[in-house]
This record gives structure tokens, C-alpha cells and sequence, in this order.
């Protein structure tokens, strides 16, 4: 199970623009989802997105870190999980623009031995081969 | 963001694993299904705690289980394992998107502002 989900983007912006972009509610509407979203530590806000087959589109959060317009952080998680997530947006400055890491972590590990069963592009041939094995095996 | 099977799990499956107890209990059953008895042997904790914890386990739908006399079998559902990390792809996925997004919103942004 992947742990954290990392993505850096190099953005010929500068941060005080990447930072407006990524705290005010009507630019979040326009490239991220529908929000109520407010760039003060504690605000609890809503995001809506397209629902997909295993998500109704509704994510929720609450704003932990507010350092602009160096870092940006807060929870993540879907409406029915009790289960969080942290995202946590760094503008670093760079020659001609900004560095935008996003890191998104807080996923739950899951024991390495059961990982190995599924991560890798061989997974699913894996689980169709997976109940016979398992039947041959001493109980 | 729910993970529903046809089977409609009721337990969150991330609350399941985010025990340690059941996390552990998971990695014994990677090897295989296993017994209650042999599952509760290595750890210094009562049968009807771990019973509990299976219990946890199987309303989530990541194990299922068989009796078999007077014994009860538990096994990895594998398959259910496999849609926790579809979860996580999606989010993967979300964030590839809107980083897209992102940028095209910027650079349209600095194009008014130069216009």
C-alpha cells in the first residue's frame, strides 16, 4: 500500500500567485472543486467534486497549517471515512517561478507482507491466481 | 469517500487497518487461512479480544470465514485489499488532474494580467 503520495510541480508563477490560487475559495472553484474553503487555521470547509462508482463526490477538511505563502495545510477525507488524511501544500521559490510540492499522507500501512501481494502491475493475475494458492496451503 | 461492494460492507475498511492488533492479524493471514486458536496463540491478548477484532475484520469485508466443526477459519479477502489501493490510486489520479489544472488556470491568469 502506497504510504504517501508525493507531486512536484515546477509552476513559471510566482508563490504569491500559486498562494492566492490555492486559498481563495472562487480560484479553488475554478481548477479544484467547488468549495467553502477559507485560508484560517481551524476553518472546516466542504469540497465537491464529480461522484465516481466508489465515491460520492464530497471530501471535508479542516486547515492546520496557514503559512503564507510558504506552506498550506490540512485534512482530507471522504464524507462516510471517519479515516483522515493531511495535504499539505509547500511554495518554495525558484528562478523564474515556483516549486509547488503537494504531499498528501496518512495513509494507514498496511503490513508489508500483504503488500507485497497487491502493489506491482502483476496484481491482478495475482489475485485470480490467489484462492488456489491459498487453498494448498497448510492451514 | 465510501468503499462499497456488492456485499455492502458496513465497517470502514481504513478504520479496520488502522489498529495494530489488526493489522497484525491481517499479515498472519497473508501466509493463509488460519483458526481462531492459531491466531490467538502468538499474541499475550484473550480469544474473545481477538474474536473481536476478526469480528472488525470481517464486517469491513477484508477477511471472511468458515466453520468447520468446532472451529472457525478466517482467510484475506483479497480482493477487497485490492480496492483499498484503487483508493488510493484515485486520489493519485484527483491530483494529477487538478496539478494540470492548476497550471492551466495560472498560466491563463498571468495571460489576462498581460493582455
Amino acid at each position: 500500500m502506497k504510504r504517501d503520495l508525493r507531486y512536484e510541480r515546477f509552476l513559471k508563477h510566482p508563490p504569491t500567485r500559486v498562494w492566492r490560487a490555492l486559498t481563495e475559495p472562487e480560484a479553488l472553484a475554478r481548477w479544484f472543486m467547488s468549495n467553502d474553503f477559507q485560508p484560517v487555521v481551524g476553518h472546516r470547509f466542504t469540497l465537491r467534486t464529480d461522484p465516481g462508482p466508489t465515491f460520492d463526490g464530497v471530501l471535508y477538511g479542516e486547515v492546520t497549517l496557514v503559512d503564507e505563502p510558504h506552506r498550506l495545510a490540512y485534512t482530507f477525507r471522504g464524507g462516510m471515512m471517519r479515516y483522515e488524511t493531511l495535504v499539505t501544500w509547500t511554495l518554495t521559490p525558484q528562478q523564474g517561478g515556483t516549486l509547488l510540492t503537494l504531499d498528501h499522507t496518512g495513509f494507514t500501512d498496511l503490513p508489508d507482507v500483504i503488500v507485497s501481494f497487491i502493489i506491482g502491475s502483476g496484481w491482478r493475475k495475482f489475485l485470480a491466481q490467489l484462492p488456489a494458492v491459498l487453498d494448498t496451503l497448510d492451514a | 469517500m465510501t468503499l462499497k461492494t456488492t456485499q455492502q460492507a458496513d465497517q470502514d475498511v481504513f478504520t479496520a487497518i488502522a489498529h495494530p492488533m489488526r493489522r497484525d492479524l491481517l499479515a498472519a493471514l497473508a501466509q493463509g487461512e488460519r483458526s481462531v486458536t492459531n491466531l490467538t496463540a502468538p499474541f499475550d491478548v484473550s480469544r474473545s479480544a481477538i474474536s473481536q477484532h476478526l469480528g472488525i475484520l470481517r464486517a469491513s469485508g477484508l477477511v471472511s470465514v468458515r466453520q468447520q466443526g468446532r472451529e472457525r477459519y478466517y482467510r484475506v479477502n483479497a480482493e477487497r485489499l485490492s480496492e483499498v489501493q484503487q483508493w488510493v490510486n484515485q486520489f493519485e489520479r484527483l491530483w494529477t488532474q487538478k496539478l494540470d489544472a492548476l497550471e492551466d488556470y495560472l498560466d491563463n491568469m498571468a495571460a489576462d494580467d498581460d493582455a
